[in-house]
């Protein structure tokens, strides 16, 4: 068995797998990714070649939304639905229903059911506030209200020994409670159950009993982690997930098998791999961050396809409709964290480290008391969306103001496929020039500026405040705006080197073709080393994979493709806080565990200590190896971009104080070693990308657009 | 590059955030190391970078206090040991109140880095240390009338000369405090946490050039001044007075006001203690340097929170005056082991209530920086080691109203970076089992804004221990504000075995208890803001249905009745 797997390397190891003999789909490899606006689609075929739709997302129905978008992917290769779905070998799905239900609160009311005595944890956050400097910020309200926070009577000690027996007619009377409150999913987290799960068990048997249908999340099930505020978190998050994703991925599954699927629901997971469907269903809060995952793991695969050269650093920005999400990708490493704060909710699963901020296309444009010009954070989302979309739209969006500065082409929207009123967004923003008593492309250059600074912020805090000097990296921007607006400010970051892949506005829906499958375990042991012997260790780590070779074998991953990654988190005694040492490679003896903690000690913080450290949990990261497209390479065919000049447009650039007569080009026929100097507009069937004065764009030998910013020097001496 | 050049905005954003996440990283590292749950699990400690000339430069969240104290410290330092003595290598270590700490139990260890040969920058790591020594387990002896009697003193020796640390330093620390071989790892890890400061703030140094850094550092201090400057402005001009209390001094059971004024004119504060009460006789004395980066903190509060936080935002206070002799600043010898939690928190408190009175608009009712702390001593069965424990579940204070929300449910102003105790890693340390950790039903102050509702936890006694408990806030709780009613008060009781129920007063000390007895803890509760009557009805009704109020508090303070 291959234990073998470093963390966050699982791209910079596939490169090796593309050869092996791993299932292979049968035509297509389908990634489909919901956003709040679109929803984008990728079709891979066996010789290679990429196919990309998108619709516009529907929110009531995601579904439907995702429908048509295969329907247009099936078009595109040349096929009808019907013919096309049968072919498919992989589909693979990121999702923002996880999300969106959480930020917008649109699950129903859950209860929750905790220790007698311990009713208050999600509300008391164990004090933390997340800026505790300011003493005006709004509390965030939990999501399980006070009244429907049920207390019931059972205790176990810490070592896992029960002091008092669960009293079963309290499970029945909160049943009953339940029941009256119309309350159709429960989470249930118990003191010490990570130790001894039999009394949240118990409990779920009874609700099961009780309440026939109810939905049940328990803590040791979900994550069995010591600290009972933050698996709390946990749990109740999974518990109001549960029926929004439940419902959604069955019926998108019934969808799909109608249309002839046979290739089995993968869903990309908040790590970055990605698991069966069916594995979801019960484990919702493991896709919290599934919509932004695939384009994280395609940045850092794409960012490291070049061997030769050194693994660049990475910022990958996506921004959407909706949201802009940030992730820094030092070495193109993806950043994974087991305890993270997202939208402020404590989660302790597997997590890809991203930072989100509320700015997108959809954003809205208003006007303060004090006539002051603001953008978002309401966002028109896709439904009504922008004004320009004449679906219904009455507030101006930024993608009204890029329409309206002259970036966007009406009439080549989605390739053509779909055409914007212009003149509507003109009169939206016409009356809040009259408001400012501006003319009408100032205010759109102001909505335009205000939500390039808001992004620009978002990156200062997701870099310089932690320490990062973004100069030392090179921004993937992706999304279907992002290209509009992100050249405007990079600079200000002294950021140098942005690179659009051809396919920006559905990279998200790439990645998803190209990670792996991913099952993440983890048990308490709390045991000293000096006590433990191998075999006992091993036993356990067993108990984990045994299950992680059930879950892989239900995925059809084949045996030689599954492999494990073994991690423990260890401390010494006396230490409250445990290191996570990867000892994949440190099994043959406890002591080689013991000295691979201490080296890592050594080498993080200068000393270890004599003692035999304690390990708390152990984890198991599961693998599965899934084939990769091929991306293919061409060298340069000159600077020359000539041949794929379409036009001239007017276009607002605030540098040059006006409306510009702007080259624009057709980005399709833009091939490696093109170049084109700024102002400029390069034009994609979904993306479009604007060019800042004194800046330049070529495209590389992936065919990916590079644009080099002029940065202002450092003040080195 | 021209000295004179302003320095690229950007490199002076990317040195100011280098150096504070250098801080924040800092953090995570000792909290990691530390073998104290003080440190680890409820991280009360605090990290801070201050220029050659101990200016406060770079802070992240840790406790503002302890960070004002570092600078009140190094200047300790300079004046005792002197620049010219100090070299690379060098690691200080000192927790004097009378040079400049805030109490005897926080041990401040502070390296001075040097650039090819010059100083450039202080380091501090300060730790609230489980014992100090003194005559109580955790040093906050009760009844001292002297501060020979509490936490050993270290006023600024070196106890890392050149690299090398001083043995005879080391030997006389861990033969004056409880539980040596535990606190040696903290000292181990404090010191880690300063090398791998150090390492962060040469980088930037190297990366950027001395030139270049020395330039940002004057402009970051200068930027939170400027932007200080621009919030004291929209303060109206005038003076503004408060006073609140403190209690029980552990000796006398009394209450003792600390009272003064503060005047706002264009940009500038000025703040005046006269009226204050005399000094006490026991430990609540607030430490003599204490009052200066307390009233600083009030701004620093009130203020955009956005501003870097630095000690240009402390420019703005024209002048600090405390009359010696008093509470606020009293005479040596007197004991200060309890400042933090009593003197100096109502100073903060009471300052922070002349800003609401200046703009009540935008301001909010008391907010108490006063939490109780329940500290045990004795030995855990399971492993048989000595143990002192602070139960920092003190902490959970109900949040003052503001003037247009509720206050904060539970959670403490000044230890921002703080946690209370996990209940599973407590008991996993501690022969100590939580019964209950939960709001407490009409303990917030009422208004048309309410505040937060304090905790009330209760703890069973597993193994015969012995406690201590301190607190204020219990005749005078957290005040409310322009017709709001006071928070609810803090009070504490022990439960026996046999259950024999005793109230226990704001200071207590070794109270024996034995396997089956419970002790009981219930924390203040915030001041209300506005009158109670205009509150909007459906709050009352969330409140009524949650459980925060009672049927008879809806009825008879807020006029609710159920439709």
């Amino acid at each position: 068995m291959n234990y073998r797997y470093q963390e966050s390397g699982a791209i910079s190891t596939l490169k090796e797998i593309v050869k092996g003999e791993s299932i292979l789909p049968r035509k297509f490899m389908i990634g489909i990714d919901v956003g709040g606006t679109f929803t984008d689609g990728v079709a891979v075929d066996e010789t290679g070649k990429v196919y990309i739709a998108k619709s516009s997302s529907t929110k009531g129905d995601p579904t439907i939304g995702v429908l048509n978008t295969l329907r247009k992917l099936a078009e595109q290769s040349g096929e009808r639905i019907e013919t096309f779905v049968p072919q498919v070998g992989r589909f693979v799905y990121g999702t923002t229903v996880a999300t969106n239900a959480l930020l917008e609160r649109q699950g129903r009311e859950i209860a929750l059911i905790t220790t007698k005595g311990f009713k208050d944890q999600l509300n008391l956050r164990r004090i933390r506030r997340d800026n505790g400097y300011d003493l005006r910020a709004a509390h965030p309200e939990p999501f399980v209200s006070r009244h429907h926070t049920y207390e019931v009577t059972e205790r176990v000690d810490f070592k896992g020994n029960v002091l008092m027996p669960l009293v079963e007619k309290d499970v029945m009377a909160t049943a009953r409670k339940i029941e009256q409150a119309g309350i159709a999913s429960v989470a249930v987290c118990l003191l010490f159950s990570f130790l001894n799960p039999e009394h949240e068990r118990k409990v779920r048997e009874i609700l099961y009993r009780e309440l026939p249908g109810i939905q049940v999340s328990i803590s040791s099930d979900v994550c069995p982690e010591i600290r009972e505020y933050e698996r709390t978190s946990t749990v109740a998050i999974n518990a109001y997930l549960t029926q929004t994703v439940q419902s959604h991925l069955e019926k998108l599954e019934k969808a799909l098998a109608d249309l002839g699927l046979t290739a089995k629901l993968q869903i990309m997971q908040s790590s970055g791999g990605v698991t069966a469907s069916k594995m979801i269903t019960d484990r919702p809060v493991n896709i919290f961050l599934s919509g932004p995952a695939g384009g994280v793991v395609a940045s850092s695969y794409i960012g490291a396809l070049d061997s030769k050269k050194e693994k660049p650093n990475i910022i990958a920005v996506d921004m959407g409709g909706t949201s802009f999400d940030m992730t820094l990708l030092t070495g193109c490493e993806i950043p994974l964290s087991v305890r993270s704060v997202i939208h402020g909710w404590d989660i302790i699963v597997p997590t890809i480290d991203i930072q989100t901020i509320g700015s997108g296309g959809g954003s809205i444009a208003w006007i303060d008391a004090g006539n002051g010009l603001h953008v978002g954070p309401q966002s028109a989302g896709s439904t009504p969306g922008p004004v320009s979309y004449m679906q219904g739209g009455e507030q101006p969006t930024v993608t009204d103001a890029d329409l309206v500065m002259g970036y966007i082409d009406p009439n080549y929207f989605l390739g053509g496929e779909m055409i914007l009123n212009k003149e509507k967004a003109e009169e939206a923003i016409e009356k809040l020039a009259d408001q400012l008593g501006l003319n009408m492309v100032e205010v759109a250059s102001g909505i335009y500026s205000i939500v390039n600074e808001c992004m620009l912020g978002g990156l200062r805090v997701a870099t310089l405040q932690r320490g990062h000097d973004p100069r030392d990296y090179t921004l993937f921007v992706f999304g279907g705006a992002a290209s509009i607006h992100v050249p405007d400010f990079a600079a200000e970051l002294g950021i140098h080197h942005i690179i659009i892949p051809r396919d920006a506005s559905v990279f998200s829906a790439e990645g998803l073709t190209i990670s792996e499958i991913r099952f993440d375990y983890t048990k308490n042991i709390s045991r000293n080393t000096a006590e433990l012997t191998i075999e006992e260790l091993m036993e356990h780590y067993q108990e984990l994979i045994a299950k992680g070779n059930q879950d892989l074998a239900e995925t059809d991953i084949p045996e030689e493709d599954r492999y494990y990654c073994l991690r423990a988190d260890m401390k010494y005694p006396g230490e409250f806080s445990e290191f996570i040492i990867d000892i994949s490679d440190c099994t043959h003896s406890i002591q080689e565990a013991v000295d691979c903690f201490a080296e890592y000690h050594k080498a993080q913080y200068g000393y270890a200590e004599d003692e035999m450290p304690d390990i708390v949990n152990i984890r198991v990261s599961a693998f599965g190896r899934m084939r990769k497209p091929k991306f293919a390479r061409m060298g340069s065919q000159g600077k020359d971009s000539g041949h794929a000049w379409k036009k001239t447009r007017n276009a607002y650039f605030h540098e040059l104080n006006g409306m510009i007569e702007t080259n624009v080009y057709d980005g399709t026929r833009m091939i490696s070693g093109n170049q084109v100097s700024g102002p400029a507009i390069i034009e994609l069937p979904t993306t479009t990308i604007v060019i800042r004065p004194e800046q330049f764009c070529f495209v590389d030998e992936y065919s990916n657009f590079n644009i080099i910013c002029n940065t202002e020097d450092r003040n080195d001496e | 590059m021209n000295e004179t050049v302003k320095p690229n905005p950007i490199t002076v954003e990317v040195i100011r955030n280098s150096l504070e996440s250098a801080v924040a990283e800092t953090g995570a590292t000792i909290s990691k190391l530390a073998h104290s749950m003080l440190f680890a699990e409820c991280k009360d400690f605090s990290i801070g970078i201050l220029t050659a000339d101990a200016e406060l430069l770079a802070l992240a969240q840790y406790i503002p206090a302890h960070q004002g104290g570092m600078k009140t410290n190094a200047d300790a330092i300079l004046r005792v040991i002197g620049k010219e003595n100090l070299f690379p290598g060098d690691v200080i270590m000192t927790n004097d109140p009378y040079l400049g700490g805030l109490h005897g139990q926080d041990l401040l260890l502070m390296k001075p880095l040097f650039f090819d040969g010059e100083l450039i920058a202080l380091a501090g790591c300060v730790a609230h240390r489980t014992d100090m020594g003194g005559m109580s387990p955790g040093s906050l002896c009760l009844g001292a009338t002297e501060i020979y009697q509490e936490a050993i003193r270290f006023p600024c020796v070196k106890l890392v000369n050149r690299g090398v640390v001083n043995d005879d330093i080391m030997r006389i620390y861990l033969a004056n405090i409880r539980m040596p071989q535990d606190q040696k790892a903290d000292t181990t890890a404090q010191l880690a946490s300063l090398d791998q400061c150090e390492r962060a703030v040469l980088a930037v140094v190297k990366k950027y050039g001395l030139k270049t850094y020395k330039a940002c550092v004057k402009e970051i201090l200068d930027i939170s001044e400027r932007r200080a400057r621009l919030e004291v402005e929209k303060i109206p001009d005038g003076t503004y007075s408060f006073c609140d209390y403190t209690e029980h001094d552990s000796v006398e059971d009394r209450d003792w006001a600390v009272r003064g004024t503060m005047t706002v004119s264009g940009s500038d504060i000025s703040v005046d203690f006269t009226g204050t009460d005399p000094q006490a006789l026991s430990l609540i004395n607030c430490a003599p340097y204490s009052h200066i980066p307390k009233t600083w903190q009030s701004l620093m509060y009130w203020a955009d929170p956005s501003i870097p936080k630095n000690q240009g935002l402390y420019r703005p206070f024209k002048s600090i005056t405390a009359p010696k002799g008093t509470i606020v600043n009293p005479n040596f010898p007197a004991p200060v082991g309890a400042s933090p939690t009593d003197t100096a928190g109502v100073i903060l408190d009471a300052v922070l209530t002349a800003f609401t009175k200046a703009c009540p608009e935008r301001g909010w009712a008391t907010w108490s920086n006063c939490n109780s702390t329940t500290t045990f001593y004795g030995t855990n069965p399971e492993t048989g080691k000595q143990i002192i424990y602070s139960a920092l579940d003190g902490l959970a204070i109900g949040g003052g109203a503001r003037a247009n929300a509720d206050g904060w449910p539970a959670s403490q102003v000044e230890a921002s970076s703080m946690m209370i105790p996990s209940i599973e890693v407590t008991e996993q340390n501690v022969p100590l089992r939580y019964v209950k950790r939960e709001f407490v039903t009409d303990n917030a102050g009422d208004g048309k804004f309410r505040g937060g509702t304090g905790v009330i936890v209760e703890y069973e006694v597993i193994a015969p221990m012995t406690f201590s408990y301190i607190s204020i806030r219990n005749r005078h709780p957290s005040p409310g504000a322009q017709g709001g009613t006071d928070g609810g008060p803090q009070w504490a009781k022990l439960v026996t075995a046999e259950g024999e129920e005793t109230a226990l007063p704001q200071k207590i000390t070794n109270v024996k208890v034995k396997p089956g007895d419970h002790i009981i803890v219930c924390n203040a509760g915030g001041g209300g803001f506005g009158d109670p009557k205009e509150r909007d009805p459906e709050l009352v009704r969330r409140d009524l249905e949650d459980g925060f109020i009672s049927k008879e508090k809806a009825e008879k303070v807020y006029n609710y009745r159920k439709d």
